[in-house]
């Protein structure tokens, strides 16, 4: 007898495939599918890194002209403007919005959420992020849906595809008695199955791999972080697509009837890609409610008229603590008055008290998003949906890591010109090139791994369990 | 080349095949006749390994198709009553594919022989199998069949939805596959093809073998008539 290697089944199901005009067609439509959001994805990573940049380089135009303004008025060469001067701290440092660079991510491409553009402009200043309330970056369980980019091409598209591509790659031959005579020939049903199946995995995967390399690198930045996250994504991907794949055999094992495979396979991916997702969101919001925007608001509010009643004794408490007469005649204009003496002082115990309603927020997304980690387990598309999004910059962690180093960013400046505002110091050129600038650390190298490890495990798990179940279910198949 | 000897097989309660036993020699095609739910598929299932029998044996050349059905395929072909294929694919590319999928490799040439051989139009061989009539489907099955160069023809209903002219170029066909030595085993309702195109005729009724007679030694009225005696309801 004769055995029938895999290479040549597997060359043979190859060209069978691609003799079918309706495969193609799929495939196309997916590919053009892919090219649109890679396209979504790279103009939003690249407006991301541009916008950054502008305001980088407008910020740093601004400071030199201080400078070189500074050296002048030194020199004898010119007079400051009475809301120009850049002798006074107050002046100077009052840019409510510094330019800070977006945390890093491997893949920024995958999303065109606009979420990863934000933090290029934040309250850095005397003002401080919390002075906006404005929920810059929404709860995790929000972002559930959202722009067409490759995060939702990939995991709420791809298994349609993979569905379309292989609900009847036994029922089919079964439906019209053909599965007898394959049957009856030298090789296993299972055999043949897996060589269908392997030909679509690996043109779905290439088409999916093919367009995400092509946006990897026409995005900005791209390195070996870019490469090392890919791989990682990669692999979620394979498993991903693997857990589709093998639930398609699993259920041609079973199925007589190709329409009823196909009806099978779209109610499991309903149940697994829209129904269970918002099952989880629903538990993550149920787990850890959301803050009340109109309740924040409220406080906020209560917070603010809390300090303007006792105004004068928070300026007080400030000044006598820093040993500065408040009442000084230096100042000049009545703005620097009101501002030294009333808005900083306000504005710093504002920010003492608004952080600690700022942490609760932070704990209660970081508590959504480990909820959502853990319903991962049960819904492949969310865990891939996750993964993505983690590796595009999207995890609430490395937001929350982000503001971390927003705040640290607050208090250096705070650090640095404090003592310049509260004794109406002057201004020197040493001052301005001293100025702290910020530097986005990534988020430590341990979290960032265990956690993108325990999304792919939540798709590993599944895709193992129903290759097992599809192996020995197509072991047992009758023709 | 094929041999089945005391049958039994039983689906719940319903006996499908009660000590069926058959024997079909090389270079012989046998009719089974039989009506509805007679057992005549579920013999075929058993010779092709694809259900296993609750008692008594099958042996195709040496090899038991429970025991080992892979061994038991590698001899036989088995052609059944909608011959289906894949419609994107062409005739040949149908064969060049289940050749493979026998261990066999041909050439160009070799492959468009079978399908020559097995009266397929040249026009056709090239043309997409969506295309094709029955006939022509039926035609790249026995290709296929002869492609995969079996000692052991099997073959559920092979006329069924054919033309008259269809069904006899089928008979000729089988009488020269048999000429060469191949074991046929046919399973029919057709008494007249029957009668044509076989060598050994078995009337099987509830599973189990009620009449047996050489083609050669009987007419078409006799077969009808022993059939209906032995198909009428309580005999």
């Amino acid at each position: 007898m004769t055995k029938v290697s895999f290479s040549r089944l597997l060359r043979k199901e190859r060209f069978a495939f691609f003799r079918d005009r309706t495969n193609i067609a799929v495939l196309f439509i997916f590919l053009l599918c892919l090219a649109v959001a890679g396209w979504n994805g790279v103009r939003n990573a690249n407006l991301a890194e541009e916008t950054a940049a502008v305001a980088i380089k407008a910020d740093a135009d601004a400071f030199a002209r201080k400078i070189s303004l500074l050296r002048q008025i030194n020199a004898g060469d010119a007079e400051p403007g009475r809301w120009n001067d850049p002798r006074k701290a107050h002046q100077s440092v009052l840019h409510r919005k510094r330019p800070l660079t977006p945390w890093p991510a491997e893949m920024r491409f995958l999303s065109a959420e606009n979420d990863p553009l934000t933090p290029a402009l934040m309250e850095v200043g005397m003002a401080t992020r919390h002075t906006n309330p404005d929920p810059v970056f929404g709860d995790p369980s929000q972002r559930l849906d959202g722009p067409f980019d490759l995060i939702f091409v990939v995991a709420w598209l791809a298994p349609l595809i993979v569905i379309l591509l292989s609900y009847d790659v036994l029922a089919r031959d079964r439906e019209l008695g053909q599965a007898r005579i394959l049957a009856s020939q030298n090789v296993s049903l299972r055999r043949i199955v897996l060589a269908r199946l392997a030909v679509r995995f690996i043109s779905v995967s290439l088409v999916v791999s093919g367009g995400v390399a092509v946006a990897l690198v026409l995005s900005p930045g791209a390195g070996m972080a870019s490469l090392a996250g890919g791989a990682l994504w990669l692999l979620g991907l394979l498993l991903f697509l693997g857990f589709w794949f093998s639930l398609s055999a699993l259920v041609n094992a079973r199925s007589r009837n190709a329409a009823a495979a196909g009806q099978t396979l779209l109610a499991v991916w309903a149940g697994v890609t829209l129904i269970l997702p918002l099952l989880v969101g629903v538990c993550a919001k149920v787990a850890s409610p959301p803050i009340d925007r109109f309740e924040t608001i409220l406080e906020y509010r209560a917070l603010s008229n809390e300090l303007n009643h006792y105004r004068d004794e928070i300026a007080e408490e400030y000044f006598s603590a820093a040993s500065v007469d408040a009442s000084r005649e230096e100042l000049g204009d009545e703005y620097a008055q009101y501002f030294v003496t009333v808005f900083y002082p306000m504005q710093l115990a504002f920010d003492d008290k608004y952080r600690a309603i700022g942490a609760s927020i932070e704990r209660q997304r970081a508590e959504q998003a480990k909820t959502l980690r853990i319903g991962a387990f049960l819904s492949p598309a969310l865990a891939m949906k996750l993964l993505s999004d983690d590796l595009a910059g999207g995890a609430p962690e490395r937001r929350a890591w982000f503001l971390r180093n927003v705040d640290a960013y607050q208090d250096q400046w705070r650090a640095a010109f404090d003592r310049k505002i509260t004794e109406v110091l002057p201004m020197t050129v040493r001052d301005y090139e001293a100025k702290p600038e910020f530097a986005s650390r990534p988020e430590p190298f341990c979290a960032r791994w265990i956690r993108i490890m325990g999304l792919l495990a939540a798709l590993g798990l599944p895709a193992l369990i129903v290759t097992f179940s599809a192996w020995r279910a197509l072991r047992k198949a009758a023709p | 080349m094929l041999e089945i000897d005391n049958l039994r097989k039983s689906f719940g309660a319903k006996q499908a095949l009660c000590g069926l036993s058959i024997s079909v020699a090389a270079g012989n095609v046998y009719a089974l006749l039989g009506p509805n739910g007679a057992g005549k598929t579920t013999t075929i299932n058993v010779c092709l390994g694809f259900i296993e029998p609750d008692q008594g044996k099958v042996l195709i050349g040496d090899v038991d198709p429970a025991t080992d059905p892979m061994g038991a395929r590698a001899q036989l072909a088995y052609i059944p009553e909608n011959v289906t294929l894949y419609g994107a694919l062409t005739g040949f590319e149908n064969l060049d594919y289940f050749s493979e999928l026998a261990g066999k490799r041909y050439g160009r040439q070799d492959l468009n022989a079978f399908l020559a051989r097995a009266e397929l139009a040249e026009e056709a061989m090239s043309r997409q199998v969506k295309t094709y009539s029955k006939g022509m489907r039926q035609k790249v099955g026995v290709a296929i069949a002869l492609a995969k160069q079996a000692r052991l023809l099997l073959l559920d209903e092979p006329t069924s939805g054919l033309d008259p002219r269809a069904s006899h170029e089928f008979s000729i066909l089988l009488e020269d596959l048999s000429k060469e030595g191949m074991a046929i085993l046919m399973a029919t309702h057709d008494l007249f093809r029957a009668r044509e195109a076989a060598s050994h005729i078995g009337i099987m009724v509830d599973g189990a073998l009620k009449a047996e007679m050489r083609a050669e030694e009987t007419t078409s009225e006799e077969i009808e008539r022993i059939y209906l005696e032995a198909t009428k309801v309580g005999a």
